[in-house]
């Protein structure tokens, strides 16, 4: 028994986690969660802080595989903006998220009202590195070319005759939603000053969590749970919120084949051990 | 001319660029400057990474290797689309759906995949054989749990030390914190000292010269 | 062409990458090559798009002919793939970036890794301030100490830094699989939504 646990297909392990995650996907119980105070409530105090109307820059640092994750931690974030009349200002250091994530941001800046151009903008890729930044840093449209995504000028946008300079004058909090590098380095390491938020990939969490207590991280939302605790601390439950269930299983899942991995592995350890 | 003098040119760069940066730091003409050329640099050198597919992937169809035929549907694929992206641009509708048909399943299915490999590894791999393998897993075990709502259920965030919630956040906000940062001044104190090496010319790997 | 054809075209490529679960076979690597051929191409047309043409509209031609100098050195990167005879030529435009990049990152890189220093000794206020200096010393005495410290102090040290590294991995694992199952949730929630549409979410 016990060898034959030790050696389980591993295919069976995989059937087992379609199962696991298929049921509560379709029958979810709404469990509730915990708000977490060091991370996802800091971002969101922080952002609440800011005076009506401020402009907020997002940086899509991301490609489209963390949808799941990203994509409901911008309509939460948005959502907040839109409550305390935020302008969003959308950029991006990585190419390719921005085509998956634009039309997203349009379809909610829609439903919002916002008007192109006037509420919100959305620059669009700028390649280059840290030189662009910091190009944007001393004149923003010669840094960014002039244009936004859809190739109109600049002087064509109302928003952007205000926006000159990459400074904290003018950029009241960059909020970065970041799955690796180029990433919320470039924001630390050269524009100190601009409040930073992060949208974090799961993964990424443990490595981030060090910039709060300096105060380089204004608060952080830690993957698909933080966009779930995001999404109720703006009153306007999503899909993070609705998949958590899901999670719990999955988890669950995982702590019961690592329990039942090491009764097989000790077990038969303690038996070869008898039979010597 | 074929050595040498790259490797004085990037150390005559970097102090330059170094030395305009902390003179003219107020002044935003020269770091302004060089900032503008590199730019430029980078837009001239936007097509490396189709070039880099062309040859490996060229190859590959030449020498008539394994799997030829995908190689030359890869190329086919890449020159077709980027073509058609830069003439028609792209917010295109045209060009968006098929970014949307096959970019985003295709990558999101292949990083997804991962959940079915961490699913086998921990049956397998993750075994209490050692103090800090144990350590290692519980850590493992208990942010798992308390990352998802069962956790609030187990032991809820109003009570006693904040719940499972309230471990795992002192968990991650100190002794993961202290370790990330100490991790990360071994990592910044390991590139100054390959960034020294470069600047005085002992380390040449970058220019293909061993 | 239709979103339905879009939503099938997803629905087997995602089948098609998940059969790799099987066994390699044609149907994912197909799906696989089609995408990496896209995605690159994806790169070039969105640098091309915001970046690249724009500068040559908007800087260059109007006025900034200097950058024509550095232009011109750029394109001697390609000479990577020329002939052997001529490959090296592709070495002086990546002196200049590097030492470009070395210049900024000498001047620039200090300040957020000493905020990062300055921190962990001035927030010395209750125990947890002091449990992290302590193993904030540790990871950083185990990193300088690697080869060849026979002492007993730095062994023990290094034992004790170990411990709360494996707890750092332990807690980057349990974030991991948060992650990884976030994905994966995604993709079984495109299959049973928007293909087969039992489920309403979002």
């Amino acid at each position: 028994m016990l060898e034959k646990l030790n050696n389980l297909d591993s295919r069976w392990m995989y059937l087992a986690l379609v199962i696991v995650l298929v049921i509560p996907i379709i029958k979810p119980i709404g469990m509730s969660i915990s708000v977490n105070k060091d991370l996802t409530q800091r971002m969101y105090d922080f952002i609440d802080s800011l005076p009506p109307g401020s402009l907020i820059m997002f940086d899509l640092a991301s490609n489209s595989s963390s949808d799941t994750e990203i994509t409901p931690m911008i309509y939460a974030v948005m959502e907040h903006m839109y409550q305390k009349g935020h302008k969003l200002l959308v950029a991006g250091q990585w190419s390719s998220g921005l085509a998956f994530w634009s039309p997203k941001i349009d379809e909610r800046a829609r439903e919002y009202g916002w008007v192109y151009g006037v509420d919100y903008v959305n620059i669009g890729y700028k390649a280059g590195g840290t030189s662009t930044w910091r190009a944007m840093g001393q004149d923003f449209w010669k840094g960014a070319m002039e244009v936004d995504i859809n190739g109109t000028p600049f002087s064509e946008l109302p928003i952007m005759q205000n926006i000159r300079k990459l400074d904290d004058k003018t950029i009241d909090c960059i909020v970065i939603f970041e799955s690796g590098s180029p990433g919320m380095e470039t924001w630390i390491t050269y524009f100190p000053t601009i409040p930073l938020c992060k949208g974090s990939v799961a993964a990424e969490i443990s490595s981030s969590v060090r910039y709060i207590p300096t105060g380089q991280l204004k608060g952080l939302i830690p993957g698909m749970r933080g966009a779930a605790e995001y999404e109720k601390l703006v009153n306007r439950p999503g899909i993070a919120t609705q998949l958590m269930d899901a999670q719990s299983m999955s988890h669950l899942l995982v702590v019961a084949l690592i329990a039942l991995g090491n009764i097989a592995y000790f077990g038969t350890k303690r038996k070869m051990a008898r039979g010597r | 001319m074929r050595r040498n003098v790259p490797v004085i040119l990037t150390t005559v760069t970097a102090v330059i660029v170094f030395f305009s940066i902390v003179l003219f730091k107020t002044a935003d003409v020269w770091p302004g400057r060089f900032d503008r050329m590199q730019q430029f640099m980078a837009a001239v050198m936007m097509f490396m990474g189709m070039a880099n597919m062309t040859r490996v992937h060229g190859n590959v169809v030449l020498k008539k290797d394994r799997n030829w035929i995908f190689s030359a549907w890869l190329l086919l694929v890449m020159y077709v689309y980027a073509i058609f992206g830069m003439s028609v641009g792209n917010t295109n509708d045209t060009y968006r759906w098929f970014y949307n048909a096959f970019i985003p399943p295709v990558n999101a299915t292949m990083y997804s995949m991962v959940a079915f490999y961490l699913t086998s590894a921990s049956y397998k791999a993750f075994r209490a054989r050692t103090v800090d393998a144990a350590l290692m897993m519980a850590c493992a075990v208990w942010v798992m749990i308390s990352n998802v709502p069962i956790g609030d259920k187990l032991w809820g965030s109003e009570s006693w030390l904040g719940g499972m919630a309230g471990v795992r956040d002192w968990i991650v906000s100190i002794p993961n914190s202290a370790v990330s940062r100490g991790i990360s001044v071994g990592s910044t104190l390991g590139a100054f000292a390959t960034q020294l090496r470069i600047l005085l010319g002992l380390e040449r790997r970058h220019l293909g010269q061993g | 062409m239709t979103a339905e054809l879009q939503t099938w075209i997803g629905v087997i490529a995602t089948l098609a990458i998940f059969s790799f679960l099987i066994k390699e076979n044609p149907f994912y690597r197909f799906f696989e090559y089609t995408v990496i051929g896209m995605s690159a191409a994806h790169a070039v047309v969105m640098t091309w798009d915001n970046y690249t043409k724009p500068f040559w509209v908007n800087g260059v031609m109007k006025g900034e002919y200097y950058l024509l100098i550095p232009g011109a050195i750029a394109v001697l990167y390609y000479f990577r793939y020329a002939p052997p005879k001529y490959q090296w030529l592709y070495r002086y435009p990546l002196a200049l970036i590097m030492g470009y990049n070395i210049g900024y990152s000498l001047a620039y890189d200090p300040r957020p890794f000493m905020t990062q220093i300055r921190g962990t000794f001035e927030s010395l206020k209750d125990l947890n301030s002091f449990i992290y200096l302590v193993i904030f010393i540790g990871v950083v005495v185990y990193f300088i100490f690697t080869f060849g410290n026979k002492s007993a102090a730095v062994g023990k040290t290094r034992t004790f830094a170990r411990y709360a590294m494996m707890m750092y991995f332990g807690v980057s694992f349990g974030n991991t699989v948060q992650g990884r199952f976030s994905l994966l949730l995604g993709r079984l929630l495109f299959l049973l939504q928007d293909w087969l549409g039992l489920v309403k979410l979002g």
